[in-house]
């Protein structure tokens, strides 16, 4: 049990290349942190970092507590899970996941005892025997995890451990790695470039981009509260929809009018105070799917604040309806309950919900509030 | 009926295509093979016609096979090729892996390295021996005036093929030299089809470099391993132009079973001296018990490669 601190960390290739650029985290004991962010942000370097595969360029990294900087990945005791799962392909199951035991030679019953009770917890005890080859790709992910049970390593390291497995069986496997931390309750780090796994396995959410961290957050706030946006837009999906709008202060009131002559917003002053040293600029109007209601679905009656759009395109699925929509400018996602059926070209009258929208600076994508 | 004329147009069309190989199987393999096997049971006469031997030797049957279990020097040579398997092959697989695990880190000049090494395997064999005749020959060849320039008097006048202890370990160190680059290309393929992920788990699972060579690398290669296992024995029972160039099966220094034998005279050299002189017969019966061996070699090679991981 042990908790990971990154001071500072930096990760510099050869010729200047970034991998990940002054990461400041801090994981603590039993804590489950899923780093997640597009491919080439810099989340699988960071995780390697703290694994010992790679050196760190500048920085501090703390492993309960002992600077290990300078400590071989063997020392550290970590595990770590593969996407590839990484499996000897020449040893059996059983052989995959005593290898390390054996390695730092345990006792030959303690070893066997230690296999046996992973295998039941991953209920895979009849596969003891079979090879590699001879598994399905969950299978072999189930013994990856074996392999890094039976260790009973401080922290858990995982590197996209589901990408390879198709989509039910990583449903499955997610619920299943989610169980597996309740019932170990060790620290894990879990690097993925999902953001529903992310959203529903981690305690506490870190999103990078272009080797720098966004934000740390607990996944609610993450959602509720993006501070930048391209946290705003890679949470949630379908993602947030952004809208370049203009802001006006009208003394009693503020105005938000859409660019190009669309649509316009009031809002109220008192509420909305951080947007009054931005009156006359623009900036982004950010709104999710699901906070745009349907005026006429909803039966809601008022003519105040009316969004008008032309559906482009629906993509039902049975419990929901996606509605993507066009306004004078722009354009929308809107979910709405399966029951609600449009037809292209049909007029909509949308309302956004006043306490769900979110505004960024146009300059820095930061959140305005 | 249809079906059946497309069916055989089919089939005459898939001969057609196998013919230009047939035909070259067919007489320069397929021919001497059993023709070898006929000659193997005769024997020339100090009657037959010299300008017409072939059709005209003696049936003899097995005589030829006979007389083999008794003859001394072909059993001599028979261990002298299992000494030369011995000697050859675990050093052309050893430092073929070596070198390919070198190879196999990114190094400059690494794709320098890889065409040196295996560009021996190129030459041929009369070539790289005539070379290494010169590299052992006695008084100036450069390999006895280094054991000289250390200390090491005892090859100034016969070199290193003149002395019946070393002749054969040399002319063995000259073929692993020439032949490892072969294994070496082999393992490095094998060493590059391992994903990296799986060393960074062995990192992590606690391995050193050494454990990881012994745990890891080595049984993800064991094919290659075998493979050049049986490739070596099958050279080693062929081995003979690297002896006619270097020693003609001499120094002729050692006692088997009461007759003086060459140090160097492998079964293939034995084979050639017997054809040599004529005995095309008995030459034609070694050969067929050389064969024999390579076949049993061969489907023990089979078995053991049919077993998968």
């Amino acid at each position: 049990m042990a908790d990971v601190v990154l001071k500072n960390v930096s990760k510099i290739y050869k010729g200047g290349v970034i991998g990940c650029k002054n990461i400041n985290l801090s994981v603590s004991d039993r804590e489950f942190c899923v780093i997640v962010g597009p491919s080439g942000c810099g989340k699988s370097t960071t995780l390697r970092l703290i694994a010992g595969l790679e050196e760190i360029t500048e920085g501090e990294l703390y492993i309960g507590g002992d600077l290990v900087n300078e400590i071989p990945p063997k020392d550290r005791d970590i595990a770590m899970v593969f996407q590839d799962y990484a499996l000897y392909p020449h040893m059996t199951v059983e052989e995959n996941m005593s290898f390390g035991l054996r390695l730092r030679k345990y006792p030959k019953d303690e070893i066997k005892r230690r296999v046996i009770e992973a295998a039941r917890i991953l209920e895979i005890e009849h596969l003891l025997s079979r090879r590699p080859k001879q598994l399905s790709g969950g299978q072999r992910q189930r013994v990856a995890l074996g392999r890094a049970i039976v260790r009973k390593p401080k922290v858990f390291l995982f590197d996209e451990p589901l990408s390879n497995l198709d989509a039910k069986l990583r449903v499955q496997m997610r619920i299943e790695i989610k169980k597996l931390h309740s019932k170990l309750r060790t620290t894990m780090i879990y690097v993925t470039h999902d953001q529903v796994e992310a959203m529903t396995l981690g305690d506490k959410i870190v999103v990078m981009k272009d080797g720098l961290i966004q934000q740390i957050d607990d996944p609610l706030s993450i959602y509720e509260k993006p501070k930048t946006q391209f946290v705003a837009g890679f949470i949630g999906s379908p993602p947030m929809n952004f809208i370049r709008v203009k802001v006006e202060d009208k003394d009693d009131y503020i105005l938000i009018k859409e660019i190009g002559d669309g649509f316009k917003i009031v809002i109220d002053r008192n509420t909305f105070s951080y947007l009054i040293p931005y009156s006359g600029k623009e900036i982004t109007l950010g709104i999710r799917p699901e906070d745009i209601v349907d005026r006429i679905f909803s039966k809601i009656d008022t003519k105040e604040n009316v969004v008008e759009a032309e559906v482009v395109a629906e993509e039902p699925m049975g419990s929901e309806n996606i509605i993507h929509a066009k306004t004078k400018s722009s354009n929308l996602v809107i979910r709405t309950d399966g029951t609600n059926r449009v037809k292209m070209g049909d007029r909509l009258e949308l309302l956004f919900k006043l306490d769900k929208l979110h505004f960024f600076d146009v300059d820095d994508g930061k959140r305005i509030e | 009926m249809k079906i059946k004329n497309r069916v055989l147009r089919e089939n005459i069309n898939s001969y057609l295509f196998l013919l230009p190989f047939l035909v070259i199987f067919l007489i320069f393999l397929a021919y001497p093979v059993i023709y070898s096997f006929i000659l193997s049971l005769h024997r020339v006469t100090p009657y037959t016609d010299l300008y017409n031997v072939f059709s005209d030797m003696k049936f003899v049957g097995l005589k030829n096979y006979l007389k083999l279990l008794n003859d001394s020097k072909f059993w001599w040579s028979l261990i002298v090729t299992f000494y030369y398997a011995i000697l050859t092959i675990p050093g052309m697989i050893i430092l073929g892996l070596l070198l390919a695990i070198f190879l196999n880190n990114k190094l400059p000049g690494v794709s320098f390295f890889r065409s040196a090494y295996f560009l021996p395997n190129v030459l041929d064999i009369l070539v790289v021996s005539l070379i290494w005749t010169l590299i052992y020959s006695p008084h100036f060849g450069v390999f006895v005036r280094f054991l000289e320039w250390i200390g090491i008097k005892g090859f100034s006048e016969k070199g290193i093929l003149g002395n019946p202890r070393t002749a054969l370990p040399g002319i063995a160190f000259a073929m692993i030299l020439k032949g490892s680059g072969f294994g070496m290309i082999l393992f490095l393929s094998a060493i590059q089809n391992i994903p990296h992920s799986v060393y960074e788990a062995a990192d992590i699972d606690g391995a050193n470099a050494w454990q990881k060579l012994i745990y890891v690398t080595i049984p993800l290669v064991k094919p290659i391993i075998l493979f050049l296992v049986i490739m070596g024995t099958i050279s080693s029972l062929n081995a003979f132009t690297e002896i006619y160039a270097m020693t003609q099966g001499g120094p002729y220094e050692v006692y088997f079973l009461g007759e003086i034998q060459g140090a160097t005279k492998v079964s293939g050299f034995y084979l050639f001296e017997n054809w040599a002189q004529m005995r095309y017969g008995y030459a034609a019966a070694i050969s067929y018990v050389l064969l024999i061996i390579t076949l049993i070699i061969s489907l023990i090679n089979a078995r053991i490669m049919r077993r998968k991981f």
